[in-house]
């Protein structure tokens, strides 16, 4: 959080030294606490509102995207993509999971 | 996703299996769609736009090797300028219609915040609404958003500072404009 409120500094212009003294002091500060506070409030809000679930990606969505990638790749060719659960594709390579 | 695993399915990708293309699809697809439709401002084209954008970047994945930055970060800079392409083509400054429908008329508490933030959010410049969706919502690093947005990571921190300040601004202002939220 401290990194988020202090900007123009980089990750490797902020020794551990500057950034233990930047967290004492928003600690101490009650101005700075409370900034932080709403930072971290704001960066949850955020999270839990602004991801919709009604943009989530369909089957046949995905199934289209699977067959136009693999229509385009030469060494796919072969390959038929039917669905996400029924695809079944002849590799060229073993898999190694 | 963790850098070396990402870079190790790219790998895999380069020699020709299949499936390391379909869990690189699997793990970015949601996100990409959500983040290009907020440039696009509907549905069908950020459909199009991101396939657009996988199939541009596993052409040249193949050039991908592992000292390069993220393939995820990549991926999402590919989508942008896909999507950044089709709305100049569409010739609409920034369309948020689909997501200003969505704010109904709000029935408890839970949802009058959700409505309040949609609307405050949609007041924001382009580049805020990314920030706060790259960092916040999809919960992606500093350098990667950087890579994105093509910004260095401290500007990114410092961008998203701002934008959570302005989106609290707007917040408290909208609650004004629209009492039936408050």
């Amino acid at each position: 959080m401290i990194r988020h409120l202090i900007g123009p500094l980089s990750d490797a212009q902020l020794t551990q030294e500057l950034d233990d003294a930047i967290t004492l002091h928003c600690l101490t500060c009650p101005q700075c606490s409370q900034e932080l506070h709403t930072q971290k409030m704001m960066r949850t809000l955020v999270h839990n509102h602004l991801i919709d679930q009604s943009l989530a990606v369909t089957d046949s969505y995905r199934s289209r995207c699977m067959r136009r990638l693999t229509d385009r790749f030469p060494h796919f060719k072969g390959t038929s993509a039917v669905s996400s659960n029924q695809t079944q594709y002849h590799l060229p390579i073993q898999l190694e999971e | 996703m963790h850098q070396t695993y990402e870079h190790r399915l790219v790998e895999r990708f380069q020699r020709g299996d299949h499936k390391a293309m379909e869990l690189l699809v699997d793990h970015y697809i949601d996100g990409l769609l959500r983040f290009v439709m907020r440039i696009v401002g509907s549905r069908e084209d950020a459909e199009d736009v991101v396939q657009d954008a996988l199939i541009k970047s596993f052409e040249r994945a193949y050039q991908f090797r592992g000292n390069a930055p993220s393939f995820g970060a990549w991926l999402y800079a590919i989508a942008r300028s896909t999507a950044l392409d089709r709305r100049r083509q569409l010739r609409f400054p920034f369309a948020q219609m689909t997501l200003i429908d969505d704010i109904a008329i709000p029935t408890n508490p839970q949802s009058n915040l959700h409505a309040v933030l949609w609307s405050a959010f949609e007041r924001l410049p382009d580049d805020d609404q990314a920030v706060l969706i790259l960092c916040d919502a999809e919960e992606m690093s500093h350098a990667d958003v950087g890579i994105i947005l093509e910004r260095s990571a401290a500007a990114i921190s410092s961008q998203l500072y701002r934008a959570r300040r302005r989106l609290r601004d707007e917040m408290a202002q909208v609650k004004e404009v629209m009492p039936w939220i408050a």
